[in-house]
C-alpha cells in the first residue's frame, strides 16, 4: 500500500470535516428521505474518498449516508441531496448550481478560493500554521448563503469558522 | 480527700456542661451536614458548568480549533472559583488551556477539587475538560458557619447561664435551706427551727415537710423529757428536803428525848454525889464520878450526832449562823483554821434554799477535811449581780495533779462534789472549781452560784445572816 501523501491527508480531513458538519447542522425533517445523501460535483477523487463513509456505514441525522456522484447541475438526483460538494472542476457552473438549489435545504460545500463570497455556505481553505509549521485545513462560512434554506447551523460551527459576507 | 462541691455548684456545672455538649453536638452536626450539602451543590454546579463549557468545545476539538476552544475556556473567568481549565484531546494531549491570571489566595483554608468532564461525538470519545477549582465559596461558608456558631454558642450559653442560675435558685435553695437548718439544729440543738416549704418541687417539698415533722417530734420529745427531768428534779429536791426534815426531826428527838434525860440523870447523879459528900464510901464515890463522866461523854457524843444530822442553829438562826458554826466546828474538831466571812447585806432565803445551800457547803468542807490536807481556809457568803455566791477556799491539795503527783478526788464517800452539783441543779445553781490557786500548785477554790428571784419565795423566808 502506497504511503499517504499530504493531499491524501488533506482529503481525508475534508471527508471527516464534511461528515462532522452533519453533527452541527440540522436539516428540516420533511426534507430527509430514507438516506442522507451527499452529492459530489466536479471532484471524483473526493467522491471516491467519501465512499469510505458508506463503507463504514456512517449515519447522519439518524439515516445511512449515501454518496452520489452528480454529473452536472441538472442532475435530478441533486434534488435529494442534503450536502452538495462543489469541486474545483465545477466552480464554473456555480451560478447554475446556486440557481438549482436556491431556497432548498441543501448545504453547499466547496474547497476553492472565494467560493464562500460567491454564495457557497461552507468553503474549505488552507491556513499557514504559525506554531506547528505547514498548513491547517480551515473553513469559512457565509451566513447569507445559508440563510433561507431552512438549515439550522450550530453556533459552535460559526465559532470555529471564518465568517465571510 | 478532696472536699465535695456544693449541690448549687454541681447543679450549675451539670446544667452548663449539658447545654454546652448539646450545643456543640447539635451545631457541629448541623454544620457538617450543611457544609456537605453546600459542597455537593457547589460541585454539582461546577460539573454543570464543566459540561456546558465542554460541550461548547466539541466543535473546536472536532474541527481542530484551539483558538475557539481557548475562547470558550476563557468564559470560565466569570466563575471565580475556577483557577485552571485544560481541554484534553482523545489521546489525552493538552488541546487548549486557560489559567486565571492572578490567583489571590486567602490564607487559612485552601480546599481544592478537580472536576473532569468527558466529551464525546457520535458515541466516540473526543477528549475531556479538566477544571481545577478552589472551593472558595465553601471556605467562605465555613467561616460564616464558625461566626454564626460562635454567636449562637455565646448567646445560648448566656441564656443557659440565666436559666441555670434561675434553676439553681429554684432547685438548690430549698436543699441549701434544709442543709442550713440541719447544721443549725446540730450546732445549737435548737429544734424549734422550721424550713420554709417550697411550693413547686414535690420531692424536695416532701423532704422539707418530713424534716419539719421530724423536728417537731424531736421538739415534742425534748419538751416531754424536760418536763420529766423537771419532775425528777423536783422529786429529788423534795426527797432531799424530806431527808433533811427527817434528820432535823431526829436531831430534835435526840435533843428533847435521850439527851434531856441523860442530862437530867447526870445532874441528879452530881447532886447525889454532892449530898453524899465525904461520908460516902470512897469506892462508891469513885464509881459515881466514873458514871457521871460516862454520862457526860454520852451527852457530848449525842450532841455531835445531833449536829451532824442537822445543826439546830440552821433552823433557829439561819444559813449565815450555820456556816459560822460549821467553820467553828471544823476548827475545833479537825484543826483546820477555817474562817467564815459573811457579807453585810444578804438576802432573805427560804428555808428549803437555806437547807440545800448548807448541805452543799458542808459537803465542800467535808471534801476539804477528808482529801485536801489543808491547814487553813475561808468560807465566804456574798451577794452580787448574778445572785448568791458561796466561796470555799483552802490551801490544801488541788483537784488537778499537783507537785506531789496526786490530785484530790472530786467525789468521795459516794456523793462528793457530784452530789453538790446535782443538788445545785435543783435550784438552777452551779459549782465552779478552780485549782490550783497558788503558785506552788496547791490550793483550791470552789464557788457555788445561786441565782435568786427578785422576791422571797415564801413567807417563811429567813435572813441568811439572821
Amino acid at each position: 500500500m502506497a504511503p499517504a501523501t499530504a493531499d491524501d491527508l488533506e482529503q481525508g480531513l475534508k471527508v471527516a470535516y464534511l461528515y462532522n458538519f452533519t453533527h452541527f447542522v440540522a436539516w428540516p425533517e420533511t426534507s430527509l428521505g430514507r438516506h442522507f445523501q451527499i452529492s459530489v460535483l466536479g471532484d471524483p477523487d473526493m467522491a471516491q474518498a467519501l465512499l469510505a463513509l458508506e463503507r463504514q456505514q456512517k449515519q447522519a441525522q439518524r439515516r445511512p449516508i449515501r454518496i452520489h456522484r452528480a454529473v452536472g447541475p441538472n442532475d435530478p438526483a441533486i434534488d435529494d441531496a442534503q450536502i452538495l460538494f462543489v469541486g474545483k472542476a465545477a466552480v464554473d457552473r456555480l451560478p447554475a448550481i446556486l440557481q438549482r438549489t436556491r431556497d432548498r435545504p441543501v448545504l453547499l460545500v466547496g474547497d476553492s478560493h472565494g467560493l464562500a463570497e460567491r454564495g457557497v455556505g461552507i468553503n474549505f481553505f488552507l491556513q499557514p500554521d504559525i506554531l506547528g509549521g505547514g498548513e491547517r485545513l480551515r473553513f469559512e462560512i457565509n451566513p447569507k448563503a445559508l440563510a433561507g434554506r431552512g438549515l439550522r447551523i450550530s453556533a459552535q460551527l460559526y465559532d470555529v469558522a471564518e465568517i465571510v459576507q | 480527700m478532696r472536699p465535695s462541691r456544693s449541690i448549687r455548684t454541681r447543679l450549675f456545672v451539670a446544667l452548663m456542661a449539658m447545654t454546652l455538649l448539646t450545643l456543640v453536638f447539635a451545631t457541629g452536626l448541623s454544620a457538617v451536614m450543611g457544609l456537605k450539602l453546600f459542597r455537593d451543590h457547589m460541585l454539582r454546579d461546577l460539573e454543570v458548568l464543566a459540561a456546558v463549557v465542554g460541550q461548547n468545545c466539541v466543535a473546536a476539538l472536532t474541527f481542530d480549533s484551539p483558538e475557539s476552544a481557548g475562547r470558550n475556556l476563557a468564559t470560565l473567568a466569570r466563575e471565580y472559583q475556577v483557577e485552571r481549565a485544560t481541554l484534553l484531546d482523545a489521546e489525552g494531549e493538552p488541546f487548549a488551556l486557560w489559567r486565571r491570571p492572578a490567583v489571590t489566595g486567602s490564607p487559612g483554608l485552601d480546599w481544592r477539587a478537580e472536576i473532569v468532564h468527558p466529551l464525546e461525538l457520535d458515541g466516540q470519545p473526543l477528549g475531556r475538560l479538566v477544571l481545577e477549582v478552589r472551593l472558595a465559596e465553601l471556605e467562605r461558608q465555613i467561616r460564616l458557619y464558625v461566626a454564626v456558631a460562635a454567636v449562637l454558642v455565646t448567646a445560648t450559653l448566656a441564656l443557659a447561664l440565666l436559666v441555670a442560675l434561675w434553676l439553681q435558685r429554684r432547685l438548690a435553695r430549698p436543699v441549701l435551706e434544709l442543709v442550713e437548718a440541719a447544721r443549725s439544729v446540730g450546732a445549737r440543738q435548737d429544734f424549734s427551727v422550721r424550713v420554709r416549704v417550697p411550693r413547686a418541687e414535690r420531692e424536695i417539698g416532701t423532704l422539707v415537710i418530713s424534716f419539719n415533722q421530724m423536728l417537731a417530734q424531736i421538739e415534742q420529745r425534748e419538751a416531754d423529757l424536760d418536763r420529766a427531768n423537771a419532775a425528777l428534779r423536783q422529786l429529788a429536791k423534795e426527797l432531799s428536803l424530806l431527808e433533811e426534815n427527817e434528820k432535823a426531826r431526829l436531831s430534835t428527838e435526840l435533843h428533847d428525848g435521850p439527851m434531856q434525860r441523860l442530862s437530867l440523870a447526870q445532874m441528879r447523879f452530881q447532886l447525889s454525889a454532892a449530898a453524899a459528900g465525904e461520908t460516902a464510901d470512897p469506892k462508891a464515890n469513885q464509881d459515881m464520878q466514873a458514871g457521871i463522866e460516862l454520862l457526860r461523854e454520852a451527852i457530848a457524843e449525842l450532841r455531835t450526832l445531833q449536829f451532824a444530822l442537822s445543826p439546830p442553829v440552821l433552823h433557829q438562826r439561819g444559813l449565815g449562823a450555820a456556816l459560822d458554826w460549821l467553820a467553828g466546828d471544823t476548827r475545833e474538831r479537825h484543826g483546820i483554821a477555817l474562817r467564815c466571812m459573811l457579807a453585810d447585806e444578804l438576802p432573805e432565803l427560804d428555808r428549803d434554799t437555806a437547807v440545800m445551800l448548807f448541805q452543799c457547803a458542808r459537803e465542800l468542807v467535808y471534801n476539804m477535811i477528808k482529801h485536801a490536807g489543808a491547814e487553813s481556809g475561808t468560807m465566804a457568803l456574798a451577794m452580787d449581780a448574778d445572785g448568791l455566791r458561796l466561796t470555799v477556799e483552802d490551801d490544801g491539795r488541788g483537784f488537778a495533779a499537783d507537785g506531789d503527783g496526786a490530785g484530790r478526788p472530786e467525789s468521795g464517800g459516794g456523793y462528793g462534789l457530784y452530789s453538790v452539783r446535782e443538788r445545785l441543779k435543783l435550784l438552777d445553781g452551779s459549782l465552779e472549781v478552780s485549782s490550783p490557786t497558788r503558785e506552788d500548785g496547791r490550793g483550791a477554790r470552789l464557788i457555788i452560784r445561786l441565782p435568786l428571784p427578785d422576791r422571797p419565795r415564801d413567807s417563811a423566808a429567813v435572813s441568811a445572816n439572821q
